[in-house]
């Protein structure tokens, strides 16, 4: 087990492999094999908890199918129909479980970002960057900023510029 | 409180990877920061389906595009496209001739163009048949609506096929090849040439570069390579497809590098008796083609693989699950994947240059989607494509 201990001082013991979702976690563990507790200065307690969840059900995941793999070598059965069945269903529920998972208001898909990519876990960056442009697609310039908050910092010069480039997309 | 526009680099532009290209264009234009990353264009805009080049808007000149995965419009104004006539497109490269006969290369994306040399023959007839009324041709050179009209003539009529060797945003020593109609010959450049080399001797119906060599399909499915060179030769090479040899429209298709197909086009002639009595009775004869009145419907669609190493033909009765693209443009190959929403095994068309002559009430509406599998047919656009611009399709490369 591994302590990770999130930015406002909440420690959660994990399995390695689920810690090592984090490529920058799996960087240390390799340097340093007695290391046991990771402080995380840049991931609250709320967030750290939900990342743990998507590495916690992504382990399980992939632990599952290597098991059921093993399983059906150790048996030999000969037919490998079983095994792609299963890890087609598993994918699929897989994605499923994801598709759930990233449904969470703005601000967290933010701090999500942002602990998916300070912690380098890029199947948690795909799937939230994903998120974040699905919700930017179809939409004007103007709805993205409404959306996002965001301030438009051009001055009107710039902008009647940046919308010459490509007229037809701003119509 | 989340400050969206201060994300990270790196998360910015994989959001980036999940946009098309409208959206990466209206993302670029959010803020400051993700302006910057938009602009490093670190990864290619997520694929859409083929854009189709329809024609312009008479009152802003501004040239429409229909974007088949959006299922919407847009308008594109860019210098060469006002009044101009697109004869081919290849990797997002439109092929325009323009009101004064001059040849353009345009990128519509980026607005980058290249002017390529004076059309070779102009001085030479046009070996239109008799078939064609007597007014088509008629030269009356001192009468300035006359030198208008033959003009519009010359423009729609004198180039049948354009394609390019390669792609001009990877390769700037590209060869543009096009087709003479009036001439029955093929002729090809360079950027930087001032004159085009003339291949003699070449009457084709497609023309494609494949694995670096270009092979002319002709009348009765008669397969050419292309020798360039200071005396450029065609020679005919085998397999000799001999199924479907009557048809006029013949595609060659570069399929993923690892094929060279031959697509055959079967069409039927629609022609009303009444409508080719029809004379300029809604006062718009500003060069348009009333005169002659037919257009064309696509019955169905033949597939063969040409094995050059093995002078051997296959017909393919299904495509993979992929999809083609043809009409005037180079083929363009595409497979669901690639192509969000794109049908497995179809064959996508547009009308091509056999239907340059279509009355205005067919215009160039034989445009749909044909199911090599189950031989049949369906719609994808709907609205009248006038007979003004052929439409292309054209897949987006800024």
């Amino acid at each position: 087990m591994i302590t990770l201990t999130s930015s406002d001082g909440v420690q959660f013991d994990v399995r390695e492999a689920v810690a090592k979702e984090s490529q920058i976690i799996r960087d240390m563990i390799q340097d340093d094999c007695v290391i046991t507790n990771i402080p995380l200065a840049n991931v609250n307690h709320k967030i750290l908890s939900i990342v743990l969840e998507y590495c916690q059900m992504h382990v399980d995941k992939t632990e599952m199918e290597v098991n059921a793999s093993k399983h059906q070598t150790t048996t030999g059965e000969g037919s490998s129909s079983v095994p792609v069945a299963l890890k087609v269903s598993s994918n699929k529920n897989l994605n499923d479980w994801d598709k759930e998972f990233i449904n969470v208001d703005l601000d967290t898909l933010y701090d999500l970002i942002l602990a998916a990519n300070y912690l380098n876990i890029s199947g948690l960056l795909n799937l939230t960057t994903q998120a974040a442009a699905d919700i930017i697609k179809g939409k004007t310039t103007e709805e993205i900023r409404a959306t996002f908050n965001i301030k438009n910092d051009f001055t009107p010069e710039e902008e009647a510029a940046i919308r010459k480039e490509n007229p037809w997309a701003f119509e | 409180m989340a400050n969206w526009s201060e994300l990270p680099q790196d998360p910015l532009e994989l959001i980036t990877s999940y946009l098309s290209l409208t959206d990466v264009n209206r993302f670029s234009a959010v803020c400051q920061p993700w302006r910057f990353i938009a602009k490093m264009k670190r990864y290619a805009p997520v694929p859409q389906l083929p854009w189709v080049i329809l024609t312009e808007d008479r009152e802003t000149q501004k040239r429409k595009f229909f974007n088949m995965s959006e299922q919407r419009h847009y308008y594109i104004d860019l210098p060469e496209l006002r009044g101009g006539y697109c004869v081919g497109c290849s990797f997002g490269w439109l092929f325009i001739v323009s009101p004064n006969i001059e040849l353009y290369l345009v990128n519509p994306f980026t607005g980058v163009r290249y002017c390529l040399p004076p059309l070779p023959f102009l001085n030479e007839g046009f070996g239109l048949d008799n078939s064609l009324d007597g007014e088509f041709v008629d030269e009356e050179p001192y009468d300035e609506h006359s030198t208008t009209w033959y003009l519009k003539l010359l423009q729609k009529l004198t180039i049948s096929r354009a394609v390019l060797s390669h792609d001009p945003n990877k390769c700037e020593d590209f060869f543009t090849m096009i087709y003479v109609r009036g001439s029955c010959r093929m002729a090809f450049c360079r950027p930087k040439d001032n004159i085009w080399t003339i291949v003699p001797h070449s009457p084709i119906n497609d023309v494609i570069c494949y694995k670096g060599n270009f092979y002319a399909v002709a009348a009765y499915n008669n397969l050419y390579e292309v020798h360039l060179g200071p005396d450029p030769e065609m020679r005919l090479i085998d397999p000799w497809v001999q199924e479907c040899i009557t048809g006029e429209s013949r595609y060659l298709v570069d399929y993923f590098g690892k094929h060279l197909l031959l697509v055959c086009r079967n069409k039927v002639k629609c022609r009303d008796d009444d409508t080719a009595k029809e004379q300029d009775e809604d006062g718009d004869s500003d060069g348009e083609f009333i005169r002659y009145r037919h257009g064309t419907r696509t019955t169905f669609f033949a597939v063969f693989e040409l094995d050059l190493e093995k002078e051997e033909w296959h017909r393919w009765n299904d495509l993979g699950g992929n999809a083609l693209f043809v009409g005037t443009n180079r083929a363009i190959v595409g497979c669901a994947s690639k192509f969000p929403g794109c049908k497995a095994d179809c064959i996508y068309f547009t009308s091509d240059s056999t239907d340059f002559l279509a009355s205005n009430k067919y215009g160039y509406n034989d445009v749909g989607v044909y199911n090599l599998i189950e031989d049949r047919m369906e719609a994808f656009y709907e609205d009248h494509i006038p007979n003004t611009s052929m439409p292309t399709w054209l897949l987006p490369n800024p």
